[in-house]
């Protein structure tokens, strides 16, 4: 039996009186590989923010790695998160630094040394296919190259679980097709458990062992495939 | 401790003009702190000065009598606030005056006899030197009988007393307002400065950064700012202090207290402005 590593135990979430989950349930274990679809603006951002515990469940449980969200101190968040990559429609990288220096960032800050921590961003870029963008600015990669690299600053940190929101959502087929690739290769060949929330159906046969979550009117329902 | 202080260089240079404004502000405003206190520290220095040279000069009356002169001995050293009660005779009041004014050294001879009267010089207590206290012993001096007249400079004291008071009161409303408009400047300064990196913030968050890490760039800047200004300021006051010395001859008291004080302060302000900043910002 999978061990559980991100759980939604009958959980409900408001914002300004609107209901976007209502006693939603969701299990996502060791190794997954889980689509979460459904259109826009029906609860996958805040599926994803309860996972990496932005976001606090108005009723009901979120477990992720094992942790009950309910009374966890900042410090044990930040412990957490270590364990957690996330990736996002805008990218989020910071515009001010290299392509190496991006991936490396979250190691440094989270203790790894200057030089340990740049080998490693660089081995993550290879994973990624943009060794040879490493010394680049930010500025000057394309929208997929900028998704690629934000995946290898969640992947150098080798994280437990992967929290994909949207992450194509701004890019072009083919750059679609090579950051699903690459989630794919983090699933299959390094174990990563992926949550990979998106309103395109089309992405699903790329994935054809993934699991497929359906969210609409605030529950969140399994698809057999 | 690298990535953290190279995210202090990048928070600095992302804002470095600002952060250069609010150096400048921090050292203009300290140094004007630092005068005012160097004046009040000048003030007081000279009211302590004086406070130690006081004494009272009682002067008898031509016609106080010898029982009067004997009561007044008795009784003079037991009063409240008296440390000291020394007889100056005639002859011993012309030789201090005319040591002090050469000019009527043959003052005797012009008169046939020593125009000044018999005196008594006292010394008050360390705890009555001050100008109420003073004026409450002079008046107790002067209804004894016999005496004349009690002269201790009382208007003079007071005066400086005034004087002190005002200065010291300027000073700690210059304090006020120059921790509060510096710390302002500061404070403003992080704000747009932690706002304009709040990307950096989000992913050092977002990746389990400790608290700290994420926090201490800001912090550090805000102090460096601070610190760097109350340098300054101490450099200038002290060229300040070299120019009073050794071409006015002036020396400052306590300079080295207020040298030390000035990047203190900047230090406190820079880590108060720059925790309230980012409580703003983040939210905690």
């Amino acid at each position: 039996m999978p061990l559980g590593v991100l759980e939604f135990h009958e959980v409900s979430k408001s914002y300004f009186g609107k209901d976007v989950l209502l006693s939603a349930d969701m299990a996502v274990c060791e190794g997954d590989f889980v689509f979460l679809i459904g259109p826009t603006g029906v609860g996958k951002t805040t599926t994803i923010k309860l996972s990496y515990l932005d976001e606090r469940p108005d009723q009901g449980r979120v477990v992720v790695l094992g942790h009950e969200a309910k009374g966890l101190r900042a410090k044990d968040i930040q412990m957490i998160r270590r364990k957690i990559g996330v990736i996002f429609q805008d990218f989020k990288l910071l515009t001010d630094r290299s392509v190496l220096d991006n991936v490396a960032f979250g190691l440094e800050l989270t203790g790894v040394r200057s030089q340990v921590a740049k080998q490693r961003a660089e081995e993550a870029l290879s994973e990624v296919g943009l060794a040879e963008r490493a010394p680049d600015e930010i500025q000057r990669l394309s929208g997929g190259e900028k998704q690629r690299v934000a995946i290898a600053r969640a992947l150098v940190r080798e994280p437990h679980l992967l929290l994909a929101d949207e992450p194509t959502g701004n890019l072009d087929p083919d750059a679609t097709g090579r950051v699903v690739e690459t989630l794919r290769y983090a699933n299959e060949v390094k174990g990563t458990t992926v949550l990979f929330a998106t309103h395109n159906h089309n992405l699903l046969e790329a994935v054809p062992r993934a699991r497929v979550l359906f969210i609409e009117k605030g529950k969140i329902e399994e698809v057999e495939r | 401790m690298r990535a953290v202080l190279s995210e202090a260089s990048r928070a600095y240079r992302a804002n470095s003009l600002m952060a250069w404004f609010s150096i400048i502000s921090a050292f203009l405003l300290l140094l004007l702190f630092g005068i005012s206190t160097v004046i009040t520290l000048g003030v007081l220095g000279l009211l302590g000065q004086m406070r130690r040279d006081l004494s009272l000069e009682v002067f008898m009356a031509d016609s106080a009598t010898v029982a009067q002169i004997a009561h007044f001995e008795s009784v003079v050293p037991q009063l409240a606030g008296v440390q000291g009660v020394k007889h100056i005779s005639r002859e011993k009041a012309l030789e201090e005056f005319t040591g002090e004014f050469p000019e009527f050294g043959e003052i005797k001879g012009l008169l046939g006899e020593i125009p000044l009267p018999e005196s008594y010089r006292i010394t008050p207590s360390d705890d009555w030197r001050s100008a109420e206290l003073m004026t409450m012993l002079a008046r107790k001096l002067s209804s004894l009988p016999g005496v004349e007249e009690v002269y201790y400079g009382g208007e003079f004291l007071g005066g400086a007393e005034r004087v002190y008071r005002s200065v010291l009161f300027v000073t700690a409303a210059l304090f006020i307002v120059v921790f509060m408009a510096t710390a302002f400047i500061i404070f403003q300064t992080l704000r747009l400065t932690v706002t304009s990196r709040r990307d950096v913030i989000e992913v050092a968050m977002l990746v389990g950064a400790p608290i700290w890490k994420v926090r201490f760039p800001f912090v550090l800047d805000g102090c460096l700012y601070g610190v760097f200004g109350g340098g300054l300021a101490a450099a200038a006051l002290s060229g300040f202090a070299w120019i009073m010395a050794n071409i006015l001859g002036v020396g400052i008291p306590g300079l080295a207290w207020v040298l030390a004080l000035l990047p203190a302060s900047g230090l406190l302000l820079g880590l108060l402005a720059s925790r309230s900043a980012l409580s703003e910002v983040m939210g905690r």
